[in-house]
Parts: C-alpha cells; sequence; structure tokens
C-alpha cells in the first residue's frame, strides 16, 4: 500500500503524458456544452456592427498563452470576419510579438494595417500605465508599435479614452489584467468591458462579472473551445478539449488510488 | 539621517502619488500634481532600468564565478551569458533598426522558437506537478478535506467536457460553486487583503514599517 | 483644485481608513488598548523550518514572489521583506546558509540591504556573501526554472516562499516537496493559495501576510495597525448590508453615492 501511497511521481508524469497525448493525435469527439457565460460574449460580439471599434488589452505572454491564446484568436477572427476595427494594446513586455502573431493572417490575406487593425505596441508601468491609457489613450501610447504616430492611423480618428471603443476586450493571463481595468478605467469611465481569463484565475476574476463590473467573461481554453462552436469553425481549442477532459480524469484517478491507499493503510495500521 | 531621509522621500512620493489618484492641483503655470504624478511615474521606469543593470552584474558575477571555479554544472552558467549577451545585442540592434525586416523576423523567430515554446513547456508542468501534488496532498482526514476533495472533483468533472457526459448536472453544479461559494469566500479574502495592504503602505508611508529599509 | 470624477466617495474612505487606523496605533502607543494577534502557525514555523535546515546542513531558499515595489502588489513584496528581515535573524542565530532568489530588478538592492544589515545587526556581518542574494531572472517561468533548479541541485532543507506568486507558485511548491524541503508559503493572490496549501506544510492566507511584519516584531504600533483593520473591516460589512439592503428594495442611492 505504501506503493499507492507514494507513488513515484514519473509514474503519475507518464500517464498523464500518454492520455493528454492520444486524443491530440485522435480526438475522441466528446460533446462540448455551451456555457451561459460563453454565449453572452458571443452575442455581444455578434451585435458589433461593420465599422465599429474593439480594443483588445492583450495581457498575456507566451507563458499562459497556451490557455489564452487561442480565445484571442477565434474572437479576433469573428471581428474581422465582421469587419470590426480592433486596436491591441499590451501591457506585457512580451506582448507586442504575439498581437503580431495575431493580426499576421490578415495582414496575408488583404486587410489593411491601421484601417482594419492596429498594434499599439508595449506600454511600461503596469496598472498606472492603464490608468493613464485608459483616460488618454493617443497621449498614453503616441506612437504604435511599427513607429507610425497615432494621429496618422486612420482608425483611431476621433479616439480620446477608452469610451470611444464599443468594448474593451481583456485577455488576461496574470497582472496587471482584468482587476487593473476594472479598478482604473471600468469604474471611472463606465466602460463596456468582457474579459478572456485563464482558467487559474477564473475564482478571482467571478466577483467582478456577478457584480457587472465585467460584461462578459470567456473562461480559458474551454471558452475558446465554445466560441469556436458558435462561430461554426472549430480549430485548435475544440482539438485540445478532449486531452483536457483526460487530463482531469488522470488526476481523479490519482486522488482516489491514494484515498483508496490511504484508508487501507490505515484499516491494517488498526489491525 | 540616514534613516530619515529615505522615509521623508517615501512619504512626500507616497502621498503625491496617492494625492493624485483623488484630486488635481495647479502647481504654477505649468505643472500640476497630475502632471507631477506622471513625472514620478517616469521616473520609476528610469530607476527600474537602472535596478536591471544592478540585478544584471550580480548574475554575470555569480556565474562568471561557477565558470572560474568549473563548479558543477557550470556549462550551465556558459549558456546563460550566451544568451544574456546575445539577446540584448538582438534587442539593441532591432530598436536601432526598426525599419529592418530581416532584423524583425530574426527577432519574430527567435520569439516564436524559443522563447514561446520553453514558456509553453514551463506551462505545461503545472499540470504533471498538479497530478504528483494532489495524488499526494489530497487525502480525506476529516472532514474538512473531505469537503475540500468533493468540491475539486466537482470542478474538475464540470469545466471537462467529459463531467456532462458522465452526469450532466456536473457543469450546473460548477456553475453554481463558482458563482456562490466561491464568490463569498473570494469576496471576503480580497476586502481582508485590500485593507491589510493599505494598513501596510500607510505603515510604510508613515515610517512605521521599515523591514525595506533594513531594519526595524 | 480639482476632484477627479468618481473618486470623491474613495478619498473620504480612504482618509477615514487613515484615521481609524492611526487612532487605533496612538491607542496602544499610550498603553489603553493592548491587542492580541492570534497565533500564525505559518510564522511559527519559520523557526522550525531553519533549525531543521541547520541539523541537516543544507540551505534555506527564500523567494519573495515575483512582484515588484512599484505596483499593486508592492504592499506584498514590503510584508515579503518584513519576513525576510526576520528571517535573516535567524539565519544568523543559527549559522546557517540563506538564499534570497529576485526574480524583479528593483527588489534587488532592497532585499540586498535588508539581509546585510540584518546580519549586521545579528552581529554576523561575514554571513552576507555576494550569494546571499541572486538574481535569478526577470522573465516569470526562468526564474521558476532556476528556483526548482536550485531546490534540486543543492536539496535545500526548507523553502520559505513569502509574496505575490502566479502560475508559477506550484511549480515551485511541488519542486520544494520533491526536494524534501519543510515549506512555509504565503501570498495574498487568492488563486494561488488553493496551490500552496495542497504542496506547502504551512500557508499564510491573504491578510496573515500583511500581518507578519506586526506579529514577528510583536511591535504595539504595527499591531495597534492590525487592530485598526478588524474596525475597517466592521465598517466594510455595514456598508455591504446597507448596499444589500438598498438593492434589495430597488434604490441606487447607495450606489451613486459610492461613485460620487
Amino acid at each position: 500500500m505504501s506503493f499507492l501511497q507514494n507513488m513515484d511521481r514519473r509514474i503519475i508524469y507518464i500517464f498523464m503524458l500518454l492520455l493528454v497525448s492520444i486524443p491530440l493525435i485522435k480526438p475522441l469527439g466528446i460533446p462540448i456544452e455551451i456555457n451561459y457565460m460563453t454565449q453572452e460574449v458571443y452575442d455581444m460580439m455578434d451585435s458589433l456592427q461593420p465599422g465599429d471599434r474593439v480594443l483588445f488589452s492583450i495581457n498575456y505572454d507566451p507563458t499562459s498563452a497556451p490557455d489564452i491564446h487561442p480565445q484571442a484568436v477565434i474572437v479576433l477572427r469573428h471581428l474581422m470576419q465582421k469587419g470590426v476595427k480592433v486596436a491591441m494594446v499590451t501591457f506585457s513586455a512580451s506582448g507586442p510579438n504575439i498581437v503580431e502573431q495575431l493580426i499576421l493572417p490578415y495582414e496575408q490575406e488583404g486587410k489593411v494595417y491601421g484601417e482594419d487593425f492596429v498594434n499599439l505596441g508595449f506600454i511600461a508601468g503596469g496598472e498606472t500605465a492603464i490608468r493613464n491609457f485608459g483616460r488618454d489613450i493617443i497621449g498614453t501610447a503616441k506612437a504604435d508599435y511599427r513607429g507610425a504616430n497615432l494621429n496618422s492611423i486612420p482608425m483611431l480618428q476621433d479616439i480620446v479614452d477608452a469610451r470611444d471603443f464599443e468594448l474593451v476586450y481583456v485577455f488576461h493571463g496574470y497582472n496587471p489584467g482584468v482587476q487593473e481595468w476594472v479598478r482604473q478605467v471600468q469604474g471611472a469611465l463606465n466602460i463596456n468591458l468582457v474579459a478572456g481569463v485563464v482558467m487559474v484565475s477564473v475564482p478571482e476574476v467571478m466577483p467582478f462579472f456577478t457584480s457587472g463590473q465585467i460584461a462578459g467573461m470567456l473562461q480559458g481554453l474551454r471558452g475558446a473551445a465554445e466560441y469556436e462552436l458558435l462561430l461554426g469553425q472549430p480549430g485548435s481549442a475544440v482539438a485540445k478539449m478532449d486531452a483536457q477532459s483526460l487530463g482531469h480524469l488522470v488526476i481523479i484517478f490519482f486522488v482516489i488510488v491514494g484515498n483508496i491507499a490511504f484508508f487501507l493503510e490505515k484499516k491494517n495500521a488498526k489491525k | 539621517m540616514r534613516r530619515e531621509i529615505p522615509i521623508a522621500i517615501t512619504l512626500i512620493v507616497g502621498l503625491t502619488m496617492l494625492l493624485s489618484n483623488f484630486v488635481d492641483v495647479p502647481l504654477g503655470s505649468e505643472y500640476s500634481l497630475k502632471s507631477l504624478a506622471s513625472e514620478l511615474g517616469g521616473w520609476v521606469i528610469i530607476i527600474s532600468a537602472f535596478a536591471v543593470g544592478l540585478a544584471s552584474v550580480n548574475l554575470v558575477r555569480i556565474h562568471s564565478n561557477h565558470i572560474r571555479r568549473r563548479s558543477s554544472n557550470w556549462i550551465y552558467s556558459v549558456l546563460l551569458l550566451v544568451f544574456l549577451v546575445g539577446w540584448t545585442v538582438m534587442g539593441i540592434l532591432e530598436f536601432h533598426n526598426p525599419e529592418s525586416e530581416a532584423l524583425r523576423t530574426f527577432s519574430q523567430n527567435m520569439f516564436n522558437s524559443i522563447l514561446s515554446s520553453l514558456g509553453a513547456a514551463m506551462f505545461a508542468l503545472v499540470a504533471l506537478y498538479l497530478a504528483s501534488a494532489a495524488n499526494r496532498a489530497f487525502r480525506v482526514r476529516n472532514l474538512d478535506a473531505a469537503i475540500l476533495l468533493g468540491a475539486t472533483l466537482i470542478m474538475m468533472l464540470g469545466r471537462a467536457p467529459v463531467g456532462a457526459l458522465i452526469w450532466d448536472k456536473f457543469p450546473v453544479m460548477a456553475d453554481w460553486m463558482l458563482s456562490v461559494p466561491n464568490n463569498v469566500g473570494q469576496r471576503a479574502i480580497m476586502i481582508g487583503a485590500a485593507i491589510g495592504a493599505f494598513a501596510t503602505s500607510l505603515r510604510i508611508l508613515l515610517g512605521i514599517e521599515r523591514g525595506h529599509l533594513g531594519s526595524e | 483644485m480639482t476632484f477627479i470624477v468618481g473618486t470623491r466617495f474613495l478619498l473620504v474612505f480612504s482618509l477615514i481608513t487613515g484615521a481609524i487606523i492611526f487612532w487605533r496605533m496612538q491607542a496602544v502607543r499610550t498603553g489603553k488598548h493592548t491587542p492580541q494577534i492570534r497565533h500564525i502557525n505559518g510564522l511559527d514555523a519559520i523557526e522550525e523550518a531553519i533549525g531543521r535546515a541547520t541539523e541537516m546542513g543544507r540551505p534555506v531558499l527564500f523567494s519573495p514572489g515575483i512582484a515588484g515595489v512599484t505596483d499593486q502588489s508592492a504592499p506584498q513584496t514590503m510584508a515579503a521583506m518584513e519576513i525576510l528581515g526576520y528571517t535573516t535573524e535567524l539565519i544568523a542565530k543559527y549559522s546557517t546558509e540563506l538564499v534570497v532568489s529576485i526574480r524583479t530588478p528593483d527588489l534587488f538592492p532592497i532585499a540586498q540591504e535588508v539581509t546585510r544589515q540584518r546580519f549586521l545587526a545579528s552581529g554576523k556581518p561575514e554571513m552576507f556573501k555576494e550569494t546571499t542574494v541572486q538574481f535569478f531572472s526577470s522573465d516569470q517561468f526562468a526564474y521558476a526554472a532556476a528556483c526548482m533548479g536550485f531546490m534540486k541541485r543543492e536539496q535545500v532543507a526548507a523553502n520559505i516562499m513569502m509574496g505575490a506568486f502566479w502560475a508559477e507558485s506550484l511549480l515551485m511548491a511541488e519542486a520544494g516537496a520533491q526536494a524534501g524541503a519543510i515549506q512555509v508559503a504565503g501570498t495574498a493572490n487568492l488563486h494561488q493559495i488553493p496551490f500552496f496549501v495542497a504542496a506547502c506544510d504551512y500557508t499564510l492566507i491573504g491578510e496573515e501576510l500583511f500581518a507578519g511584519g506586526a506579529y514577528l516584531s510583536q511591535d504595539k504600533v504595527k499591531i495597534g495597525s492590525i487592530a485598526g483593520q478588524d474596525w475597517i473591516k466592521v465598517i466594510c460589512l455595514a456598508m455591504l448590508l446597507i448596499g444589500s439592503l438598498t438593492a434589495t428594495f430597488n434604490s441606487d442611492f447607495w450606489q451613486h453615492l459610492l461613485t460620487k
């Protein structure tokens, strides 16, 4: 029993690797239910009109990207298909490269930089930067990532503060992220704020959703998968959900095994 | 004076930054409290940049010593220094040649092929470590542990698509747990922690808490 | 002077909060009130952890989180510095090796100063070495990897993690468990607390971290400020109650007042 109680962690790792890898190679097709929160976000995005402007705040880096990047990809695709213009800013040092990754496919297919989307680059200063940017966009960012003066960017004409966008979508991998936007901008300017959050931060962000400070919330990779299904374009997030299901089952299995061993050992000790 | 001057600077700068969140006061014809706070925000970035230099010197000295002494795993210290210098040089070149497509592509490739891959690999390790930590730590020793384990299982099954296949109430239960008990706990801890942070900041501003200055 | 829209209530509330904390500190200072802080097992366990490291002849790793000293998580980092000071004194007392791992460069000189001064005050300035405070990396996961590697290579006997942690928390705590270290952690980052609870021997939850400086020093004025925090909590509870009641009766009076 002590073997099961103190199982070599490498056995657990091998199990996890195998069971997560198999569905990535051969998907199992486990059906995915659409959560009401995802439906709300989808409806909100779908109600935007061609020519509307949306601000993306990319608050994640390559490390948290596996859980949150698919959300940014699919929401951007939806908005590009609808002809909505998207400005993207980042408060993470590696964010500008992520934004370049996001816009590359649309640049290649003929959408115009500066008219359909723009990379406002990285703004240093964390929470203070979010506060300043939300209240004075042109004055804080000054130039875009490619060095152009923001006054010369067509899609940013008449933009003063965050209220001039139909909505602000914060993709939150870590702080500064949603909470800073709520504290510094949403409360003061009463903007329409939507959040995409890594799964581990969902419990922490939930109070802001139920209080109405965040109008909608997508939850991690699962949220991206549900969004892909709603858009009718299943992609990488849907493909990874089977792996996530099996990953969860592996953890539950080992918790149960550990507890069975624990109880049997306790029983033996009593004898 | 060695203690008084830093405390006085802390108080003045702290109050300036704090008040600038609530009021704007004109300071002469050109400046205001807001612009002063903004200026101080710029100083933070400059001081942080100097701190990067200081920290990098520490890194270089420690790893140079490893190499000189041929300590165990010294080869990793060589790799660290090579990448530290290489990445810095690339950043400087890119900054001074913003028009260079080759440099931008090279930088993007380094980002995608090295930084992203390493970052994703580290993030993925969380899943493995979570499995081994759960196997070791989640024992039903008492009622509290049983409740904790029960909540964990419901959340995990409620969030993974397979949970709904097993029992269609798992997602509903997970949503309820997230919206009700979770919110209660999160708000309580959040309020307590925010008040704690406020009190700590106040003690620092008043010079009562001076652990960061190296003395009681 | 112009008020920034939507911040008047915050200003008034901040002033009231500050005044209450100040009032309680004065009450304790003048002896009118002598509050007691309950035992915080996590903080008591630091000495046990360092004692164990001394017996085993292995180092102690102290990680003050990955936040800086200028962002919204700075109070956590500052609280961690208080605990680092106490830890350094114990390290000097037991003559054990301490390594402080740093992620944010601006914390590096502060951590150096804290440890240097405390070793000096403990009469053992020679214990402060160039390797006592080490900058590992400013990248979150590179920092975590460096800590994990250090714990494994040096087989640390005690791993103390105090401050603001994010996704690296479990990686570091699990690496510490694998190295067989006794682990004491504390953070006010709510979403990381479950990981620490699962993987560490002792965990400080939320505001317990901020009470660390007062608890460890037993400084009367600091304890007074902790007592003041309880008063503010009562006010917050009353505000929540008023908010709930007014919302129940469809009144937006309270909401308007808060956003004034």
